[in-house]
């Protein structure tokens, strides 16, 4: 059972649901709300057992986001960071779009899941829960 | 029975036995059905039913033509040349068998040379050109003959088929290349059919010397004479003078060749047939290079040239490039640095290419037998050059050199072959244009490429942003069942939040499905009588000052009794959508300044119009852009440089809205506040 979990994703609404969900199960979430914050935070990553990451951010004003299209790379870019720093770190694409719309680089690595948001939360966290074994 | 005067005998087929009906004299109308045989062999006594009938026929020499529907008996009689001349012109009269069918009243009902040109067609068919002007001759009672084609594309007579003549009985060709010559005169002449005295007739003809009368029947052969495409000429000889044909016998006659060399051109088919496999079916774009090394070679092996060689200019239309050859060095690909042909170059090649007209010249030097006196020289190499027309435009040039035959030597080319290689530039000029076309395709498609991505691109943004409400509107009502569980049903706050959230959402939805279905919204397009306050202001107001205030810590001022009394027309969701995204833009772009709210009000001023103002204190609208800011797609250098989200089409749409209800919306202020109005008519009372 997964201890502690990141949230990237700039809908609070749907993270103040979600976390919800989570609480019920006994787990603790992080929210990280913006781009910039994943650059500046990614050192606490560290301690999450997972991550949760919707590829579709808004971006962020760090030169790393520069080359990428604002909203429709940001996700792939904030991955890619994360993925640099950890390289075995679990990460859930939790988003809206298809998963055929995802760089397949991305979807090919066997440390990427994919859930669908559209998903009833308690479906989403039971999930996350059995990806973490 | 009697039977006199009989010249050939007819069996007409019934079924399995033939049946043979014979009459008496012209001045006789009866007819008797004379005998009925069932055999094969007619001159099988076992097989005549009527034996007297069989001891006419037998005894006799008789000359049999057969197929399925007739057998004819012709008698067997001494040559021409010892009848009378009187009795060869009766007997010209009265030669066809078919006189005594048509003077029948029984079952064959057809015309005289109609049976005759099925009878002579079903006998012509089986056999070649030689036979069949033979079989003509023949059956017409001429005494010599000779057949000349005209190949307009090379201003060249050949004699194909000639009774008389030696080379061509000796199978070769002979040619006539004059500007004027009795063969050109009559194709000219605008007569199908032409009949002389040979001895008024001022060439002499070596071979018929001994002829009184010629008739010149012309056949246009497959086209019309005007237009390209071969004429054929048959003279018919004969040793009496005032010899000649009527017009039926004439039609007769043309469409018999015809079709005699419709047989023929089988040949021709099954070779382009042939070549169709080489290339015709291999090509595909970008293969234009190796399609054209594999014509030259197939020209060369299947058509027997000694070379081949194919020109296309460049892009820019200036030179003619040799990109294909075939000859004793080179098998396709060209491999030696051959220099390009200019326009203002003095070549026939050229000439071809930039006249786009073939270009014809023959060495008859080559040639083993004595040339007849009609034939000349005209060039010096046995070269012809085509055209390869693209559109009407010639834009490129198919040589050929040395027809070769079967035993190695240099022989003419034919109209067939002329034919054939006008089908092979058709066929490159076609793979050119389609490349062309396809190269053009190419570059738009690389362009629209990168359209379709920013498609991609924006059908992802699109989706994210419909699929994230619809998941919390479609969880919401389970959270808020999974609430009131533990909750009482007083606690309303929560609650409250909760379906406040819900209708929120849904909107939303609702406006963002809309905005990019705008031809439907037009479709269902309805004016009714609106109160500005209640319709339009109040549900926008008060569903989303929670929202931005709670999601992005944004206040809406806003006091909706300013809009009391106010009536307009229009649509109620159009104009909705409209206020919402000016709304929606003052919002997003309040979001990182240090006044975050903006303002919806009214200006008091006119009678007819009513004014709403959005205004919003972020950062101004430049100056160069204060035109295009209501452009489809258009989006802020500013609103770009601070990655503030959006699509460039919230303003657009508002205006297209607005002003189908005969308002404005204009920007009215362009920093500190930055301000739209909108100017609607207004709907009076009563």
């Amino acid at each position: 059972m997964h201890k502690k979990i990141f949230i990237i994703d700039d809908d609070d609404m749907f993270v103040r649901y979600i976390k919800e969900a989570f609480y019920e199960k006994s787990i603790d979430c992080t929210h990280i709300r913006s781009a910039d914050e994943v650059v500046v935070n990614i050192a606490t990553l560290n301690s999450t057992d997972c991550v949760l990451l919707d590829i579709m951010m808004p971006s962020g004003s760090s030169s790393v986001f520069d080359d990428a299209k604002p909203n429709i790379e940001t996700g792939e870019v904030l991955y890619q960071i994360i993925r640099n720093a950890y390289p075995e770190k679990l990460v859930v694409i939790l988003t809206n779009i298809d998963a055929d719309k995802i760089d397949s680089n991305i979807m090919r690595d066997h440390h990427v899941k994919y859930l669908s948001k559209t998903n009833k939360f308690q479906d989403i966290v039971g999930s996350i829960i059995k990806f973490g074994g | 029975m009697k039977i006199s005067n009989i010249d050939s005998i007819v069996f007409y087929r019934v079924n399995d036995k033939y049946v043979s009906m014979i009459t008496q004299k012209e001045s006789d109308k009866k007819s008797y059905p004379i005998s009925i045989f069932s055999g094969k062999d007619i001159f099988n006594e076992s097989d005549f039913i009527d034996f007297s009938f069989y001891e006419i026929i037998k005894g006799k020499k008789w000359r049999k033509f057969e197929n399925n529907e007739f057998i004819i008996l012709t008698p067997i009689v001494a040559p021409i040349a010892v009848m009378s001349r009187d009795l060869f012109l009766t007997r010209r009269k009265e030669r066809w068998p078919i006189d005594i069918l048509v003077h029948s009243e029984n079952i064959i009902k057809s015309k005289k040379f109609d049976l005759l040109y099925n009878i002579l067609i079903k006998i012509t068919s089986r056999r070649n050109l030689n036979e069949c002007v033979s079989l003509i001759a023949q059956q017409y009672y001429f005494d010599a003959y000779s057949f000349w084609k005209y190949n307009k594309l090379t201003s060249t007579f050949t004699c194909e088929v000639s009774s008389r003549d030696v080379n061509c009985q000796a199978g070769y060709i002979c040619i006539i290349n004059k500007p004027t010559n009795q063969l050109s005169e009559f194709i000219n002449s605008g007569k199908c059919i032409d009949t002389r005295e040979l001895s008024k007739d001022c060439h002499n003809y070596n071979y018929f010397s001994d002829m009184q009368t010629i008739n010149r029947i012309k056949i246009p052969l497959g086209e019309a004479i005007n237009d390209k495409g071969e004429v054929g000429v048959l003279n018919l000889f004969s040793k009496y003078s005032d010899f000649s044909l009527s017009d039926t016998e004439y039609e007769t006659i043309v469409n018999i060749i015809n079709l005699v060399l419709r047989e023929e051109q089988k040949d021709e088919i099954a070779l382009l047939q042939e070549l169709e496999n080489v290339f015709i079916n291999k090509y595909s774009f970008g293969n234009l290079q190796e399609i054209l090394f594999k014509i030259v070679v197939a020209v060369c092996d299947k058509i027997k040239f000694e070379t081949c060689a194919i020109f296309l200019e460049d892009e820019k239309q200036e030179k003619l490039q040799l990109v294909a050859l075939k000859d004793s060095q080179t098998n396709g690909k060209p491999n030696k640095n051959y220099q390009c042909y200019l326009r203002n170059d003095v070549s026939k090649t050229v000439n071809t290419w930039i006249k786009g007209m073939a270009h014809f010249s023959y060495d008859l030097k080559s040639t083993p037998s004595k040339l007849p006196v009609e034939s000349t020289v005209s060039d010096e190499k046995n070269c012809l050059g085509l055209p390869i027309k693209s559109d009407d435009r010639s834009v490129g040039v198919l040589r050929v050199k040395n027809k070769i035959n079967n035993n190695g030597n240099v022989v003419h080319f034919s109209p067939s072959d002329s034919r054939i290689l006008e089908w092979v530039c058709s066929s490159i000029a076609h793979f050119y244009k389609i490349e062309t076309r396809y190269k053009e395709l190419d570059d738009k498609v690389k362009k629209t490429g990168a359209d379709y991505h920013l498609l991609q691109d924006f059908i992802k943004a699109f989706t994210h942003e419909v699929r994230t409400p619809v998941s919390i509107f479609c969880t919401a009502p389970e959270m808020i069942k999974h609430r009131l569980n533990g909750y009482n049903i007083a606690d309303n706050d929560k609650i409250f939040k909760y379906l406040t959230d819900i209708h929120v959402l849904g909107e939303r939805l609702l406006y963002i499905s809309k905005i990019y279905t705008i031809d439907q919204l037009w479709e269902s397009y309805k004016c009714e009588k609106l109160s500005l306050q209640t319709k339009l202001i109040y549900p926008i107001y008060n569903l989303s000052k929670y929202y931005y205030l709670e999601t992005k810590g944004i206040e809406f001022i806003c006091n909706p009794n300013d809009f009391a009394n106010v009536y307009i027309f229009g649509d109620i969701n159009l104009l909705g959508i409209a206020l919402n995204a000016l709304i929606d833009n003052a919002a997003k772009y309040s979001q990182d300044v240090s006044r975050k709210y903006f303002i919806l009000s009214r200006n008091k001023s006119h009678h007819n119009v009513v004014e709403i103002v959005i205004s919003n204190y972020g950062f101004p609208i430049q100056k160069n852009e204060r035109n295009l800011i209501f452009d489809k797609n258009y989006r802020g250098s500013l609103a770009k440089m601070r990655k503030i989200s959006g699509s460039g089409i919230g303003l657009y749409l508002s205006k297209e809205i607005i002003v189908k209800h005969k308002g404005e919306l204009i920007l009215a202020s362009a920093e500190n506040p930055v301000s739209f109005v909108i100017r609607l008519p207004l709907a009076h009372e009563g």
